[in-house]
């Protein structure tokens, strides 16, 4: 008896309390899934990480104009659990915590690239590749700026 | 208790139950992974796996509960109840399975321990759509094993009738648990209203049942207010009863079974000590009150099993005058022999 008052309510104010569910076409810009097109290749380096073995590329969305992206590729060796991937302004020794400045670019990928903020292109930083799941920083890059034309 | 009881029994009957029984989970297991590939592809095998063991437990629990309540409105559905816990213990490995998926995909591989990370995983947020629906699942599928666990026959000898059947009714808290694990789980995720709509139309079926099978229990509890006479009350008329039946009646809040057989009456508790099961529903099979729940017997003038068994139901004190049944709303102890009443010819 107590069930069957108590059931029904409770499932009505389960179904009324539910929150939409946002629809691609309503949420902000930032968070659409619209896809960047960063077709210019304006480097290529193996040499930013000295632990491990991954190849950056800098891409840009025209050539010598618009935001840059940075894609990874490495050897298949190359496996840490959950990596992400940050870019922290400045040239501090960084070698056992996440600065508290550090900004998320996305999770670590060959097959998409990762657009960079607007400082990256005017101020020196550095990329870390940080495992979420080990919860410990994998590898930091030499400090660079990413507008600087390099090979 | 049956005088054709035996532990293990694999008759026709009960291998042709779980043979429907199991070939129905395999048949919904392939039909819901093949709809779902076909519908969803971008699933991966874990979830549908996933969800195709907890939809599967979930809608056989719905069918359990229903069997019941359709066996009071309709005694033809009597043979569904026939080996009813096997669905039982079947609903029980179809929630493990969905379980123990759950946790390896959601709740391992991190470094909280993964029972652990079931109750902390969804902290309260405060607003109703946040109510953390994990824990909901884990306490029912507590109590699906508890009883499946306890779901021989030894259990309920050791633990007796009363007890088990007591802790069997846990059943309904698991449903509850269930209906809020899918209700502020799946249900806050999924936009279509077909989900939805199916919870609630199992919901709606269920309660539904019930009701409708107490709206009769209750239109058979009308106390009997007609003559009284030495203080024996009158119950019914002898026509009134067919021949190896009984007819129920309501005696202080008790019912009570008044059976008619070999040119007798003799009324016991309507109550069977195995599983609560209705008596006056049942009929007279070889000189025994049988119950049509699970078989046990028991003599019409004592109220207890024949021997070797020692189950003992309370009798009534009957007289047959003027083609009428007067009955002694007093019961007598449990296995009391009681004089039955003559049928006048």
């Amino acid at each position: 008896m107590v069930l069957g008052v108590f059931l029904p309510v409770a499932f009505a104010v389960g179904i009324a309390a539910r929150k939409p569910v946002p629809l691609a076409n309503g949420l902000a810009a930032a968070l659409t899934a619209t896809t960047q097109e960063f077709n210019n290749i304006e480097w290529q380096r193996a040499d930013l990480f000295a632990k491990s073995s991954v190849q950056v590329r800098l891409l840009r969305e025209q050539n010598g104009a618009g935001k840059f992206a940075v894609a990874f590729s490495a050897a298949n060796i190359f496996l840490k659990p959950d990596l992400l991937v940050y870019w922290v302004a400045g040239n501090s020794s960084i070698t056992d915590t996440l600065p508290g400045n550090a900004q998320l670019l996305g999770a670590f990928n060959s097959s998409s690239a990762l657009v960079l903020p607007a400082e990256a292109a005017t101020q020196t930083g550095v990329l870390i590749l940080y495992s979420l799941a080990d919860n410990e920083i994998v590898d930091v890059s030499k400090p660079i700026r990413f507008n600087e034309s390099t090979r | 208790m049956s005088v054709e009881y035996k532990s293990v029994q694999w008759n026709r009957q009960k291998r042709l139950y779980d043979f429907t029984l199991v070939g129905g989970v395999a048949a919904y297991l392939v039909i819901f992974g093949a709809v779902t590939e076909f519908l969803f592809p971008f699933v991966t095998e874990e979830i549908l796996l996933m969800r195709a063991f907890g939809t599967a437990a979930f809608l056989l629990l719905h069918i359990i509960l229903c069997i019941g309540p359709l066996c009071r409105l309709n005694p033809k559905c009597l043979p569904l109840l026939y080996n009813r816990r096997h669905a039982g213990v079947t609903c029980f490995l179809l929630a493990l399975v969905h379980a123990v998926l759950v946790v390896a995909t959601y709740h391992a591989g991190g470094d909280i321990n993964p029972i652990l990370s079931i109750f902390v995983s969804s902290p309260l947020t405060g607003s109703v759509a946040g109510v953390p629906f994990q824990p909901f699942g884990f306490f029912a599928l507590v109590i699906l094993f508890l009883l499946a666990a306890t779901s021989h026959d030894f259990w309920l000898a050791n633990l007796t009738a009363p007890v088990w059947k007591a802790l069997h009714m846990g059943i309904y808290f698991a449903y509850a648990l269930l209906v809020l694990h899918v209700t502020f789980g799946t249900l806050q995720g999924e936009t279509s209203w077909f989900y939805v709509v199916a919870t609630a139309a199992g919901l709606v079926t269920v309660l539904g049942l019930h009701f409708l099978a107490a709206r009769k229990e209750i239109a058979l509890d009308g106390e009997i207010k007609n003559n009284v006479a030495d203080e024996f009350l009158d119950a019914c008329a002898v026509a009134d009863i067919p021949e190896n039946r009984a007819r129920i009646i309501c005696l202080s809040g008790e019912r009570v079974a008044i059976f008619k057989y070999d040119g007798r009456i003799s009324a016991v508790s309507n109550v069977c000590q195995h599983q609560n099961g209705p008596l006056g529903e049942g009929k007279i099979v070889s000189g025994c009150i049988t119950c049509p729940w699970h078989g046990y017997q028991y003599v019409p003038e004592t109220g207890a099993s024949p021997p070797p068994f020692a189950e003992k139901i309370p009798t009534f004190n009957v007289r047959v005058k003027n083609g009428r049944v007067w009955i002694h709303p007093q019961p007598n102890p449990a296995g009391t022999k009681t004089e039955p009443g003559l049928i006048e010819i």
